[in-house]
């Protein structure tokens, strides 16, 4: 029985993007 | 215990193994078949007598989400979520159209550059932009943020510089004064970008500028010329040119059934290029096309309705299988979808950074600190309902009208996801587009459904993913 965590369960989750209007650049995160 | 509502699954036959993925909580997991047989018994009934490293796993599910208390459990933890977002402080997100004027005279565009539409078109004034700043300023000040986006947009928000230079310009101040951080987001068509103008935003927090390119050179010079028909294609790749190695660039594309077998070469162009290497996202999606609903004190609204191979619209039929489990889309969405899945596989195949095609949602329309500011200071959910005076939420000059307090309420209760049942998918879709829902039904609550796309885009991540940690 293998479980590889890939990505732990968050709250905080990727931001949804607006594909139709704004698709914005990605932040930089500096 | 029973599994959570928003489990998805990909088998990954090669070896045996399966991808979880549960899109309330982002978790993701590349598991032993055994682990998910053992999530289907919990399913039919539970585990009876379950040996010690199946207690172990049992646990690890639960903590990631996979296993939830009960199915109203979920839905509450869903509830919670969407309103976590809606209430969100983490950022406000400002995006300012300095004018409705293009230079560009494109088929698709909602906005259009159609008959004398540009000679009333609006363009925001420099004592409407110091209001539009004294307003994010209050902004800040009340839900005092650690970050503000600003996003310049429009028409084509070159057409107005000296507004995006003033705004930019006094809320770095602001927001320098304020300990927050900021960041400047433009979206251009390209044609006017220059090196002066990213040297006159990078001390502004300039954090990239989004350009559209609508397929290889022949297409997007068919659909993307300037007003007086001739191409655009060179030009714009020449001004990326000047300034891919002075600020972030992201590449973004309009395609229809007739444009989109020209992305590949797009693509292909782009590798090529000696900014190839540096851009910072490349994302293309589908054009849509409608009739606008006619609301009062509007100029119409944005078009998202898909299109035949005519290029005729298909009128309401795409979002007739929204519902319970989420279902398929129509034909012509199923086709728009599937083009988008190849072209996101070209895109990540040639080494581009780009979306995955999963994490789709919440968009800013259910946040209550992101705004849209029209040229004439009214402030909009989305650019989708910009210039449907009717929807406007609220004014900079924090005017209070009750039609506008109306319209601010409707989107503040709007959840279009109540109506897409058991859908794994609605952590990260949240209903879709909502300005999608208005243009095509009138009503912003009914869900637009693209589960194929996403379905496509989970198997092609489960691939990735599984692929990366083998």
């Amino acid at each position: 029985m293998k479980i590889k965590i890939v990505k732990k369960g968050s709250q905080v989750k990727p931001a949804g993007i607006c594909g139709m209007f704004i698709d914005e650049p990605p932040m930089n995160k500096k | 215990m029973r599994p959570s509502q928003f489990n998805l699954r990909v088998p990954i036959e090669a070896r045996d193994d399966v991808f979880l993925m549960n899109t309330l909580t982002d978790a993701q997991l590349v598991v032993s078949s055994d682990v998910a047989a053992m999530l289907d018994r919990v399913e039919a009934g539970g585990l009876s007598d379950p040996s010690d490293e199946e207690i172990e796993a049992l646990d690890l599910l639960a903590e990631n989400g996979f296993l939830v208390e009960s199915r109203a459990a979920d839905r509450q933890a869903l509830d919670d979520y969407l309103a976590g977002v809606k209430s969100d402080t983490s950022e406000l997100n400002v995006t300012l159209l300095t004018t409705l004027q293009c230079n560009f005279a494109c088929d698709y565009c909602f906005q259009g550059d159609h008959g004398d539409y540009n000679k009333t078109a609006e363009k925001m004034t420099a004592e409407t932009a110091l209001r539009a700043v004294a307003w994010m300023e209050r902004e800040l000040d009340r839900v005092a943020p650690p970050l503000l986006v600003l996003t310049f947009f429009g028409g084509e928000p070159l057409l107005n510089l000296p507004v995006m230079y003033l705004v930019a310009e006094r809320m770095w101040a602001a927001t320098q004064a304020r300990g927050v951080k900021m960041g400047v987001n433009i979206i251009t068509n390209g044609l006017l970008l220059s090196r002066e103008i990213v040297d006159r935003m990078a001390p502004f927090g300039l954090n990239g500028i989004k350009i559209t390119l609508d397929g290889d050179r022949d297409t997007h010079n068919r659909l993307r010329p300037l007003r007086g028909g001739q191409g655009t294609f060179d030009r714009i790749v020449h001004n990326i040119r000047q300034v891919a190695d002075r600020c972030s660039i992201a590449i973004g594309g309009n395609f229809d059934e007739s444009s989109v077998d020209s992305y590949p070469a797009l693509l292909q162009f782009l590798k090529e290029q000696e900014f190839g290497d540096k851009l910072a996202k490349v994302n293309f999606k589908p054009i849509f096309r409608a009739e606008p609903v006619q609301q009062s004190g509007g100029k119409g609204i944005i078009p998202l309705m898909p299109v035949g191979s005519s290029a005729k619209s298909l009128k309401g039929s795409c979002f007739t299988a929204a519902g319970e489990g989420g279902g398929t889309a129509c034909d012509s969405c199923g086709i728009l979808d599937d083009k988008m899945t190849f072209l996101r596989k070209e895109t990540q195949r040639l080494g581009f950074p780009t979306e995955d095609g999963v994490h789709n949602g919440p968009c800013h329309v259910h946040k209550q600190h992101a705004h849209t500011i029209g040229p004439d200071g009214s402030l909009y959910p989305c650019p989708g309902f910009t210039g449907q005076l009717a929807l406007s939420t609220g004014h900079i000059d924090d005017r209070h009208d009750a039609w506008r307090e109306s319209a601010r309420e409707r989107f503040l209760r709007l959840s279009p996801w109540k109506e897409c049942g058991d859908c794994p998918f609605i952590p990260v879709c949240a209903g879709g587009c909502v300005a999608a829902s208005y243009s095509q039904l009138g009503d912003m609550n009914t869900p637009t459904c693209h589960k194929r796309s996403m379905e496509s885009a989970i198997v092609a991540l489960a691939h990735d993913v599984a692929g990366a940690v083998a």
